[in-house]
């Protein structure tokens, strides 16, 4: 039904094969509203944001700055909450250094879970190696199941940082319930989004969390745009881990006063252009309506959960009924060999550890396929895929 | 030159793997991890008066990783130390038949030749 608003699928053909595209997790196609943004800024309205006296300096400034507007109401933030970074991992980079470095100490106890990707991960160990805090990790089962999230709240941690979609598993985690008990232990709590915000209505007033995260190239925008939503009181409170120009109200060689929040966290020009083009993606979910996305998208993943259930030696981890993501296995068939084999019908889905060595570890396994959907896919797509994976397995058994 | 992985030919080689396991007396042992995939191979030498006796890999990878080791051992074994320096990708890649596979799979196929050719150095 979408389909037709992404030119991607009239141009990727392969031996006259259309494009069957399953790797929605890792990276979304974009419509033709967003990409044509790009240039039409550029040659229309290019000029520096929050700068100029001139017009056309103000009108990307006005436009720049309506994202923001659209970003906050998107998620139910206040538009002063929300902070533009490169993405989900530099946002996630951004709270480690300009809070956490500021607010943990030697023995202090940070909790993350074995689901989360590797970009909510491996800042906290490099912060871990610095200042000496301890690092437990919510167990997880094949299922997707948190199991002892309560036993290490007990230990009262300063911080808790989960993903709300894991990216492998595609269980959806109850992110409410989590920020609530973890709020009645004292701990800050951080929310991934990555693969969330695409996909369902977030409110960040509702779950209550300190931070939440997420990329625009996971929701039909351009690359290297993220947003950091975080409380106004902390980024009120606390100052950024970096600066530079614009940042900032004066500078004397003994003082600095920043610029009020968010501004004071947006040093540098930023990727304006690509915000600006971010906005139009928001701009094509709403059009939509996210609810009826997520009616959509779960539709959609309980068609292919029925097919993939009756292969029969194929194992799926997790529970991607609601979030369309399904990582599987299948016995005696390496992953990357399932992705080549699929490629050659032209469907794209993902093999490999999916930057999640530890959940990777926890299931014993080196690698998984996985496959993941979004709104330009159809039932024809999922019949396509199911119908090239059993060709596979006949092709190595 | 074929670039799907799906021929015959490479299925048939795959089928008919030599040299899996672990050797019962070596005097290389090498472990390799492919850092796209987290794959591990480790390979098995047994060298008698620089010269290769036996050969043998071990191998959590994929399809092509698995053939490749196979067909690499299977160009060195009974050949003096020397093979090493002398052995081409290409080679490999031809001798599997898959010279135009795609760029992410060749470093499947480049894993045991690169280890190959760090044994080779080692053992100047």
């Amino acid at each position: 039904m979408y389909k037709k608003d992404f030119p991607i699928f009239r141009n990727a053909k392969f031996m006259n094969k259309s494009l069957v595209y399953l790797d929605s997790a890792s990276s979304t196609q974009k419509p033709h509203t967003v990409i044509n943004a790009i240039p039409y800024l550029y040659e229309n309205f290019y000029a520096n944001v929050h700068r100029g006296i001139y017009k056309l300096s103000e009108e990307s400034t006005g436009m720049y700055e309506d994202v923001r507007d659209i970003t906050s109401k998107f998620i139910n933030a206040s538009k002063k909450e929300i902070v533009f970074t490169k993405g989900t991992t530099d946002s996630i980079n951004m709270i480690v250094y300009f809070f956490a470095k500021k607010i943990l100490k030697k023995n202090d106890l940070v909790i993350l879970s074995e689901m989360e990707h590797h970009s909510n991960i491996v800042p906290w160990i490099i912060l871990q190696k610095e200042i000496g805090f301890n690092i437990e990790y919510i167990k997880v089962n094949e299922k997707g199941d948190l199991l002892n999230l309560d036993l290490l709240l007990e230990h009262n941690p300063k911080i808790l940082s989960i993903t709300h979609v894991s990216n492998v598993l595609g269980n959806i985690n109850d992110v409410i319930g989590i920020v609530k008990k973890a709020h009645d232990k004292g701990a800050y709590v951080l929310i991934d989004g990555a693969q969330a915000v695409s996909h369902m209505r977030v409110d960040v007033k509702k779950i209550d969390c300190d931070f939440y995260v997420f990329s625009s190239h996971k929701m039909l925008g351009p690359t290297g745009v993220g947003v950091m939503y975080a409380k106004s009181e902390i980024l009120e409170k606390y100052d950024p881990s970096f600066s530079g120009g614009e940042a900032v109200i004066s500078v004397s060689k003994d003082n600095i006063v920043y610029k009020d929040i968010p501004y004071k966290f947006e040093p540098g020009t930023p990727n304006f252009i690509d915000v600006i083009a971010f906005g139009y993606a928001i701009s094509y979910i709403e059009k939509i309506g996210i609810l009826k996305i997520q009616k959509y998208i779960e539709d959609l993943s309980l068609y292919t959960y029925d097919k993939l259930i009756n292969i029969e030696r194929l194992k799926l981890f997790g529970d991607g009924r609601k979030s369309g993501i399904f990582s599987f296995h299948i016995e005696n068939i390496h992953p990357h060999d399932i992705a080549s084999s699929l490629d050659e019908d032209n469907i794209a889905i993902r093999a490999g550890h999916h930057c999640a060595k530890i959940l990777m570890d926890r299931l014993n396994l080196s690698s998984l396929s996985r496959c993941s959907l979004y709104i330009y896919n159809d039932e024809r797509d999922i019949d396509k895929f199911i119908s090239s994976l059993n060709k596979t397995i006949d092709l190595f058994s | 030159m074929n670039r799907q992985i799906s021929s015959q030919y490479i299925i048939d080689l795959y089928k008919n793997i030599k040299y899996y396991g672990k050797l019962k007396k070596f005097t290389i042992k090498k472990e390799l991890q492919n850092p796209l995939c987290g794959d591990i191979v480790t390979l098995y030498i047994l060298i008698e008066k620089d010269k290769i006796v036996d050969v043998s890999f071990e191998s959590s990878g994929c399809m092509i990783s698995k053939v490749a080791s196979f067909i690499s051992l299977d160009m060195i074994k009974g050949k003096d130390l020397g093979v090493l320096k002398k052995i081409k990708f290409e080679d490999i890649l031809d001798n599997m038949m898959i010279k135009d596979i795609s760029p992410s799979r060749k470093k499947c196929a480049y894993l045991t030749f690169g280890g190959l050719k760090s044994i080779g150095e080692e053992y100047k």
